[in-house]
């Protein structure tokens, strides 16, 4: 597998996680397990930016050059937020399937 | 709860008829305790509601209605999925369910019916405006900008639903404060006519 496969592959679970962490919180919620409240919304965000940090320093090619760096960073910034961006209107609507708003 | 339980409860005066009494009054002292109707507030769509971070996060609307005969109705606005087909997806529909109060609540609003309506007639008239509704009509949009805290003018979410529906009841839309929340939708009710029936496609 080569390193662009390898990072789209990355990418793609952390995507796909958001939506399925967001139908296991709040099945939790729904069923009186667990609040979601702020604080834990807050350590499931921190979790998923420290994993994307560790896809960008696992699998983003490291370059010499500041400008190849900064191009780099830049491309990776940009596909992580636009698959953030689906990833959270994927976990909005599972979750109005499964549960209701 | 039967109607002696309720004559019985109804204090000592009461008392003292039988419950098989034929006494002219006896069937208006057959009371029962009113619905309550109260204003259930939670995060919209479990921790997808705090995207608006660091603004407050959104509050998804609940209308509860206690009554001691019929039990717990509850009513709200949902967006529509596939159910009625892909092309009537993301609408605004009526939502009901019964004898289970929403889970993860973080608000609730005592609400009291305008001057002049009993608590039975206002949580009747709820119900029969809710049935009314025209859903698969209007379009269930995100708020202005996403995370705002606003629905663009004329575009209608859940918290619009229940807002224009205690609006076409009251005749007003009740103030309710959240603070520590926001709810984009509440500042702008649907218009009565949804709950009349009258709207078409």
């Amino acid at each position: 597998m080569n390193a662009v496969s390898r990072l789209g592959l990355h990418v793609l679970a952390w995507a796909a996680s958001i939506p399925v962490l967001n139908v296991g919180l709040t099945a939790l919620e729904r069923h009186h397990v667990l609040l979601v409240s702020a604080p834990i919304a807050a350590i499931a965000a921190a979790a998923l930016l420290l994993w994307v940090a560790l896809i960008y320093w696992r699998c983003v090619p490291h370059r010499a050059r500041g400008v190849e760096r900064g191009v780099y960073l830049l491309v990776f910034a940009v596909s992580v937020l636009s698959a953030g961006v689906a990833a959270l209107l994927v976990a909005f609507w599972a979750t109005v399937a499964l549960f209701g708003l | 709860m039967t109607t002696q339980q309720s004559t019985a409860a109804t204090g000592s005066s009461r008392s003292e008829s039988s419950p098989m009494s034929t006494a002219p009054n006896s069937v208006a002292l057959a009371q029962h305790s009113e619905p309550t109707v109260t204003l259930y507030g939670r995060i919209a769509a479990g921790a997808a509601g705090y995207v608006s971070w660091p603004d407050p996060p959104d509050l998804h609307f609940s209308i509860v209605i206690d009554d001691a005969y019929s039990g717990i109705t509850v009513l709200d606005g949902q967006p529509t999925l596939w159910e009625a087909g892909v092309r009537n997806m993301a609408l605004i529909r009526a939502n009901r369910h019964e004898n289970s109060t929403p889970s993860g609540v973080r608000v609730r609003v005592e609400l009291h019916p305008p001057q002049g309506m009993s608590r039975t007639e206002f949580a009747h008239q709820i119900i029969v405006r809710s049935q009314k509704f025209a859903s698969y009509v209007a379009p269930y949009p995100a708020p202005k900008n996403i995370r705002g805290s606003r629905m663009r003018p004329g575009e209608y979410n859940s918290s619009s639903y229940v807002a224009g529906l205690l609006g076409s009841v009251m005749g007003q839309v009740p103030s309710v404060s959240t603070p520590g929340f926001q709810a984009p939708g509440w500042e702008d009710p649907m218009p009565s006519h949804f709950f009349k029936g009258e709207a078409i496609r």
